[in-house]
């Protein structure tokens, strides 16, 4: 836990500088949310809605987190949560350009909101580069990790909402709600410390 | 240039950044297809707000009111009216 922290401060720093770390650490000694559950039940399979033919959407190689790193945003955090958590990370190309990038915990994983049991897994930390955004990308590319997901054989897949203000949430929503989420529940989180205390739900 | 010309040349240049291989008509539906997403929504409001003077309450964001271009267009007629 104590290498995950050191790493996640580390991106943190290398992102924002020393005024940016000191922005992260409030949240992180106390954190109270409001979280919209959102999840697709897989066991009758799944088949993700088509999207634009110019994107390309598949798990990431090496090759392709290098590239997304290499870009003008790639230093924030949500590029590296395979080395912060462990999570595995699913890439977009918009006409072969780096475009959104986003991750999937399983229930092996930490950091997570949603207390996770075998074949269930949680979408997170998903970011659209600038040039990027209003293509619809964030939506497909939970998509084609609910499909993934489904491939393998889970039964459940999360998507989580968590709440800045009324027009953030709708985008998030429409767009989740669009690909065959439905609404689970709203809960309310609560972290002091980076140690999660409530819900952290078994559902 | 009319609210729903405004609204649309916003959209093209600023929240798609001049993609013009996605067509903007009135009745496209903005939410469904991603081309307002989260932050695009919020640029929308705050673009709204200083263009046309208009405020929003928070239940009034919701998918009728900001669907597509014609939706937006009424809102904001709606708002200037009053």
């Amino acid at each position: 836990m104590i290498g995950r922290a050191a790493k996640s401060a580390r991106a943190i720093l290398r992102e924002g500088g020393f005024r940016g770390f000191l922005e992260a650490l409030g949240p992180f000694l106390f954190c109270r949310q409001r979280v919209e559950l959102v999840a697709i039940d897989l066991t009758r399979g799944y088949t993700p809605p088509p999207f634009d033919p110019r994107a390309e959407i598949r798990k990431a190689t090496p090759e392709d987190m290098a590239r997304f790193r290499a870009t003008p945003e790639g230093g924030r955090i949500e590029f590296f949560r395979d080395q912060v958590d462990g999570a595995e990370p699913f890439v977009a190309y918009w006409q072969g350009q780096p475009a959104h990038i986003a991750w999937l915990y399983d229930s092996a994983l930490p950091n997570r909101l949603v207390r996770l049991t075998a074949g269930e897994a949680e979408l997170r930390y998903a970011y659209t580069l600038r040039e990027f955004r209003g293509r619809g990308l964030y939506g497909a590319t939970n998509a084609v990790m609910a499909a993934e997901l489904s491939r393998r054989g889970y039964r459940r897949v999360y998507g989580i909402i968590v709440e800045h203000d009324r027009s953030f949430r709708l985008g998030l929503e429409m767009a989740l709600l669009r690909v065959g989420f439905r609404r689970v529940r709203t809960l309310t989180h609560l972290r002091i410390m980076g140690i999660q205390l409530r819900p952290y739900l078994s559902l | 240039m009319g609210p729903r010309d405004r609204i649309r040349a916003f959209i093209a240049d600023e929240l798609m950044h001049g993609d013009h291989g996605t067509p903007l008509d009135d009745d496209r539906p903005l939410l469904e297809l991603g081309i307002l997403d989260s932050l695009g929504l919020q640029r929308m409001l705050a673009f709204l707000e200083r263009e046309f003077s208009v405020a929003f309450r928070d239940e009034e964001i919701i998918p009728d009111h900001f669907g597509s271009i014609g939706a937006i267009a009424l809102l904001v007629e709606k708002h200037r009216q009053k």
